[in-house]
């Protein structure tokens, strides 16, 4: 189909093509290409090479202290639970309130409409607001908690607790992505699958199961990278929930490479623990893709 | 039996609805709520539901201060103007991208879109670096350059979808009566596609608006400190100043409510753009 309207088109259209898209890529070399090639030598400078304004390459080294710091390798393994916690909490909710949705009962798109408030609110605003909930004694969530007789933690001198409150303040804010994502989706499912499953007897969960996963699997993927990533590269609500305490114990990817280039100047350090990241985040996109290409084949 | 088991399903779905929307609204109620309390409310243990009576004095005192008034311009004119930028040149390129494929265009589409996943401390040393020699940090048009890339990223992918759409007998039309393609973008396709277009813009804006990272990096002074780090700035090593605080945060979130709301019908339809086959 591309091909054949390629051949179609004539040199002027080709040529507008590339006028057209020059100044986005002129723009992305610029602003995006450029930096990240010039931080990818830095990688492999001496940290003083940002001041002396000259690369002093000193090979893997920076890469080496990266990995063999003990505050790399708990930012990374930190990242990594942080990013299943809240995708799978964020998949779950999502789905259970979009079937929901999906059955339209009276009422559904008012609610439809409240969901989407998060989407609007900025995720630094989305940590203030979580940490004055969960504040120790004036916290509203404690002293919730405590109508119903439960003692509520003191949420940010505890390591299980401070990681609670970044994944739901981090829920908060993306699971309206999910939620709209996941109903427009059902909503594009053609019905005739349905009425052939209740013929065939299906109930409700082997309906689900056998019927609407499948369906929705290059969605659920779509769904999966973006939050991937994006959960990947949390900053802001860390920032101001934690600042990755008590301790370390919520210091994140992003955290931990901010304070080695920013309060300790290591910026070869955090150049090189930036590329790590970058290629942990493009290997699980990219598996995540090649089973999305795998799942359009499945679908048509 | 069966009308039984339909007040039971409606039940559970209602349950399951309110549950969420509460976990939804709570917090944004919370921090209005506790906006509109006297200090001696806000800090009342166990806490005071409404605040009696209504005090407006966070607001008065957030907006008296030149200082938020200034960072709420510095803000507007940043979100602005790299979204009007980012839009400008996103436009054409999508449509370049979605109807005039040349050899390699889809790769570079690829390319431009998986910006998106970029951790952005990847972005966050060079840039701050390369600022600095610029001798542009702490400057608006820092932020507008850097905000520019993230938001062509997310508007390129979300219009090229319903530019791909726009029906061919259509362009061909005005070919015939002799429009160009650029003038065609302008006169025909541009017209039809506005909702779009504006669910793009509007996805541009709140990118550049809520954006703290980069403004935390690359700002320091009244000239050019955008909101989220001025709001940030209420958390002191002392004490946290959450009546001011939370005054802020709302007057910083309604403008992008009122933003998002215009374009609310093509909302779900930005966020799905790609998600949803057919």
């Amino acid at each position: 189909m591309l091909s054949k309207t390629a051949t179609k088109l004539g040199s002027r259209e080709k040529r507008s093509g590339i006028l057209m898209t020059l100044p986005a890529i002129l723009v992305m070399i610029a602003t995006v290409l450029y930096p990240i090639g010039w931080s990818l030598l830095l990688s492999f400078s001496d940290s003083a090479s940002v001041f002396s304004g000259k690369f002093d390459f000193i090979g893997f080294d920076n890469y080496i202290k990266a990995i063999q710091s003990s505050d790399f390798q708990n930012a990374l393994v930190n990242t990594l639970k942080f990013v299943a916690c809240t995708i799978v909490l964020e998949i779950i909710v999502g789905f259970i309130v979009s079937l929901t949705l999906n059955s339209q009962p009276p009422g559904h798109k008012v609610f439809k409409l409240l969901y989407t408030l998060p989407l609007m609110i900025a995720p630094l605003v989305s940590g203030l607001q979580w940490r004055w909930m969960l504040t120790d004694q004036y916290g509203v969530v404690n002293n919730i908690l405590s109508i119903f007789g439960v003692k509520g933690p003191t949420w940010f001198a505890n390591p299980t607790s401070a990681f609670a409150a970044i994944i739901l303040a981090n829920v908060w804010l993306a699971v309206p992505f999910c939620i709209l994502v996941l109903v427009s989706a059902l909503l594009s499912l053609p019905e005739t699958l349905y009425e052939a499953g209740r013929l065939d007897g299906a109930n409700l969960i082997q309906e689900f199961w056998y019927i609407t996963l499948p369906q929705l699997k290059y969605t659920i993927l779509t769904i999966l990278v973006i939050r991937l990533a994006d959960a990947f590269r949390v900053f802001d609500i860390v920032y101001v929930l934690t600042s990755g305490g008590p301790g370390n114990s919520t210091e994140v990817a992003s955290t931990y490479i901010y304070t080695t280039s920013f309060t300790r100047l290591h910026f070869g350090v955090g150049a090189a623990a930036s590329f790590m990241s970058l290629i942990i985040v493009g290997i699980a996109c990219f598996t995540l893709f090649k089973l999305m290409g795998d799942s359009e084949e499945d679908v048509m | 039996m069966k009308g039984y088991k339909k007040v039971i399903g409606y039940f559970i779905k209602y349950f399951v609805l309110f549950l969420t929307s509460i976990f939804v609204l709570f917090p944004f109620l919370w921090t209005l709520i506790t906006s509109l309390k006297p200090e001696v409310q806000i800090f009342a243990i166990p806490p005071i539901w409404l605040p009696d009576p209504v005090s407006f004095k966070n607001y008065i005192d957030a907006f008296s201060s030149g200082d938020f008034v200034q960072r709420f311009g510095n803000s507007v004119i940043i979100a602005l103007g790299s979204t009007l930028l980012s839009m400008l040149i996103g436009i054409p390129a999508s449509y370049g991208f979605a109807r005039y494929p040349y050899k390699g265009s889809k790769t570079v589409f690829l390319l431009i879109t998986a910006v998106r996943m970029l951790p952005v401390v990847v972005l966050g040393i060079p840039m701050y670096l390369m600022m600095r020699n610029l001798g542009l940090l702490d400057t608006k048009l820092a932020l507008i350059i850097i905000y520019i890339p993230l938001q062509l990223t997310l508007n390129i992918w979300m219009m090229y979808g319903n530019f791909k759409k726009v029906p061919g007998e259509l362009i061909q039309a005005s070919y015939i009566d002799g429009l160009g393609p650029l003038s065609t973008l302008v006169r025909i396709v541009v017209p039809i596609t506005v909702p779009m277009i504006a669910v793009a813009t509007v996805f541009s804006f709140l990118a550049s608006w809520n954006e703290f990272f980069f403004a935390m990096l690359t700002t320091s002074s009244a000239r050019s400190m955008t909101l989220p780090v001025y709001i940030a700035g209420n958390i002191t090593s002392q004490r946290i100043f959450w009546g001011r605080m939370t005054a802020m945060g709302i007057a910083f979130a309604i403008p992008a409510i009122l933003f998002t709301l215009i374009a609310q019908k093509g909302l779900v339809r930005g966020l799905t753009a790609g998600a949803v086959k057919g």
